[in-house]
């Protein structure tokens, strides 16, 4: 990957409706008012000897926290690079792999004994042209405290 | 023939290797316990010429890897044998190692003078856990695509080197194509070399220091022809025949192909190394590099050292106490590993999510497109009906329904306000939406704002009151506005009813009907207020509708906060024609091609 850019994500800052929580393996008579979404992050990719213009890099979850603003963070869990998944329940994301478990801000859920050494990393976020959702997409390095970007 | 040989041998002097091979001295007589080593270099020699037919079809780059090993098992002929034998040949090696090793342990034949010789087989076990290890990704599927980000990302908590040694490992800061150059460098060629090498080395110092013996021996010393050839010979076969029996009953699976942006909750190793797995879930942040690396290498420092441990009286004891425990800890955890997957129904669901898009992609791979030039992974990424319930769930569930569920098939907690679109456009759907029973119901307008609206009260009313001539206009309007959507299900309907639908066109824009007070059909009306019946349920209707209902020809001003997916740029034009194909039912399937005219 080049070094990090901003990319556009298929939201919209205005639209309720892009946020709302619709794959929540949710028991039954459960409800959930976080609007969180998992979204694709689109961007250049250069593969030693081809050049991708538009493709799939990853993936974030937006999650609103204000009319006006949301949150990014990069769904690679940085235990080993497993990408987390929601807990049964909604009640923030679980890693498939090695189970640690994460809030839905992205922290790590206190007491839980997960193997992941740091919570989910968040990603800087921009709000461009009144409504675009931009994001600055990196995977940061796996297994370690500090959030080391990979270049 | 006799004279031939002798030829032969006068120049080569093969008689002399033949009877060396052959002749070698076992003392004590021929036993079932010597087969292991035998059988593991004919297992050698079945992945050597396995992996040579293999290679000649596989390429190993991240468009076309994954395609040549779906052409090796689905077009090539005994691809599937070929790349079956590979696969529990592989499997079959790590089991016949650690027989092996029991052996030599239980035998006490690592001690004196024989530890160089008893490393060189610790380094072949290791040797094939990397060949293993490496084989796994080749394919570039999604089970071994993530599994290996595992292992790599352990590899980065190396002290000192790990972030670089990641990189020289993948090939650069991301997975490409450099990482399948590089594994499959590892995989056919370093790898095997050092094994090779390796095994050089243990036969000669085999042969150097000769069998040891289990004692007591019950009969007296034999030369290794026949007896105990026939008894390797014997092992070997049925070695192949567990393989064969493998392969012909359960096949090999190849997962769908490798996409970044697509989770693969059901990623997991190969069972073999499923303890180590295990293991990580034991030391929590920081801790992690003493489950993935210090704990391993402490125990294969302990092996190592065997061979002096067991100079000592009590040694050799702690030696087998040791290697016992080691194995049922590998067990337990193994087990344990397996007990939690299967107990966990996210688990459960994710493998045969897992099944289903392997299936599917082969499916489109054999399809009349085939695996596209830009690569394996486009296949299910542009494929309707793999996508198209994925984006449902994800961008239309929070309102809509299909068939009662997201789309994925769950349930959801929150309230549905807006029509379920499974069948939409169908004759039964707008059934139901003219049913005055029904139209005010949660799987049409009774979510919305609609739901005291002109159509509802329409219906409950107008149609409501029709008598037995009117309701049979009413089925002929039924027909003409969803023939509009040409659906792909309703093709021989809609070809059937051609003058019952020609009828229904002329109702829809008559007054008996009162359709067109609202509607503008086939011709422009100014004065519309609902949606345009023209093209009604097509795609580019559809497309039209999802993309703006806002827009004149929909809703207008009056839209119930349904989102403009494509003018606002929520959703993009692919996205919103996959969704749009799923609705509608187009999505390449063996039994549309055999059902087509």
């Amino acid at each position: 990957m080049q070094a990090a850019e901003f990319s556009r994500l298929a939201a919209s800052i205005h639209a309720d409706e892009t946020f709302s929580i619709a794959d929540f393996p949710l028991q039954h008579g459960q409800t959930v008012t976080l609007r969180l979404r998992r979204f694709e992050v689109l961007a250049g990719r250069v593969d030693a000897w081809n050049r991708f213009p538009n493709v799939a890099v990853g993936a974030v979850y937006l999650r609103r926290v204000a009319a006006d603003k949301v949150e990014a963070i990069n769904v690679i869990c940085p235990h080993a690079g497993c990408p987390v998944d929601y807990r049964p329940g909604g009640k923030g994301y679980l890693c498939p792999c090695h189970d640690s478990q994460f809030n839905f801000d992205g922290t790590l859920v206190a007491g839980a004994r997960s193997p992941s050494p740091r919570g989910l990393d968040a990603l800087e976020v921009e709000v461009r042209e009144g409504s675009e959702i931009w994001v600055k997409f990196q995977n940061f390095e796996a297994g370690k405290a500090e959030k080391v970007p990979v270049t | 023939m006799r004279a031939l040989l002798g030829w032969l041998d006068q120049r080569t002097g093969y008689k002399q290797l033949v009877d060396h091979l052959l002749l070698e001295n076992v003392p004590g007589g021929s036993r079932w316990r010597y087969v292991w080593g035998s059988t593991l270099t004919f297992t050698l020699m079945v992945q050597v010429i396995t992996g040579v037919f293999l290679w000649m079809a596989y390429s190993p780059s991240s468009q076309t890897a994954w395609a040549s090993v779906n052409y090796i098992q689905n077009e090539m002929w005994g691809g599937w044998l070929l790349r079956g034998i590979h696969h529990y040949t592989a499997q079959a090696m790590n089991i016949l190692l650690v027989l092996h090793l029991m052996q030599v342990i239980v035998d006490g034949a690592y001690k004196a003078p024989r530890e160089v010789n008893y490393w060189f087989g610790i380094g072949l076990l290791l040797l094939v856990m990397g060949l293993s290890l490496t084989g796994y990704l080749l394919p570039w599927d999604q089970k071994g695509y993530w599994a290996t980000k595992v292992a790599t990302s352990i590899a980065a908590i190396t002290p000192f080197i790990g972030p670089e040694l990641q990189k020289l490992i993948v090939g650069g800061a991301d997975y490409g194509h450099h990482t399948l150059t590089r594994f499959f460098a590892l995989h056919a060629g370093v790898l095997p070399g050092a094994v090779v090498a390796l095994v050089a080395g243990h036969v000669y110092l085999f042969r150097r220091h000769g069998l040891t013996a289990k004692e007591p021996r019950r009969k007296p010393d034999e030369p290794f022809w026949p007896e105990q050839v026939l008894k390797d010979a014997v092992a070997c076969l049925a070695v192949l025949g567990a393989v064969l029996y493998l392969t012909v009953r359960y096949g090999v699976e190849l997962a769908a192909p490798a996409d970044p942006a697509e989770n693969y909750a059901a990623a997991r190793p190969e069972w073999y190394f499923l303890f180590l797995f295990q293991l990580l879930k034991y030391f929590p942040g920081r801790s992690e590099i003493i489950g993935a690396m210090i704990l391993p290498s402490l125990i294969l420092f302990v092996v190592f050292l065997m061979p002096f441990l067991g100079r000592w009286r009590l040694g050799h004891r702690f030696n087998l106490g040791f290697l016992a425990s080691l194995l049922v800890g590998v067990g337990l955890l193994t087990w344990l590993a397996m007990h939690a997957d299967q107990s966990n129904p996210s688990y459960v669901a994710a493998v045969k999510q897992a099944r289903i898009d392997s299936e599917r992609a082969q499916t489109l791979a054999r399809g009349p497109l085939g695996v596209p030039a830009e690569g394996a992974v486009a296949l299910l990424r542009t494929d309707p009906l793999s996508q198209g319930p994925r984006l449902f769930a994800r961008n239309c569930a929070s309102c809509h329904r299909f068939g009662g569920h997201d789309g994925l098939g769950a349930h959801l907690a929150d309230p549905q306000s807006a029509p379920d679109l499974k069948g939409f456009a169908s004759r039964a759907w707008l059934t139901g939406l003219l049913d005055p029973k029904q139209v005010a119901g949660t799987n049409f307008f009774g979510g919305t704002k609609f739901n005291d609206g002109k159509m509802v009260r329409f219906v409950r009313k107008h149609v409501g009151e029709l008598d037995a001539a009117g309701r049979v206009e009413l089925a002929k309007v039924i027909k003409a506005v969803s023939a509009e959507a040409g659906l792909k299900s309703q093709r021989l309907e809609d070809k059937r009813d051609a003058a019952e639908i020609e009828e229904g066109r002329k109702l829809v824009v008559g007054e008996s009907m009162r359709c067109s007070e609202c509607h503008q059909f086939r011709k422009v009306d100014e004065d519309a207020t609902a949606p345009d019946l023209t093209g009604y349920g097509s795609r580019e209707w559809l497309l039209g509708i999802v993309g703006n209902p806002k827009h004149a020809r929909f809703y207008g001003k009056r839209n119930d906060r349904m989102p403009a997916f494509g003018e606002d740029k929520i959703l993009t034009p692919e996205a919103l024609g996959l969704i749009v194909d799923w609705l509608r039912g187009e999505w390449y399937g063996p039994e549309v091609a055999s059902d087509s005219p």
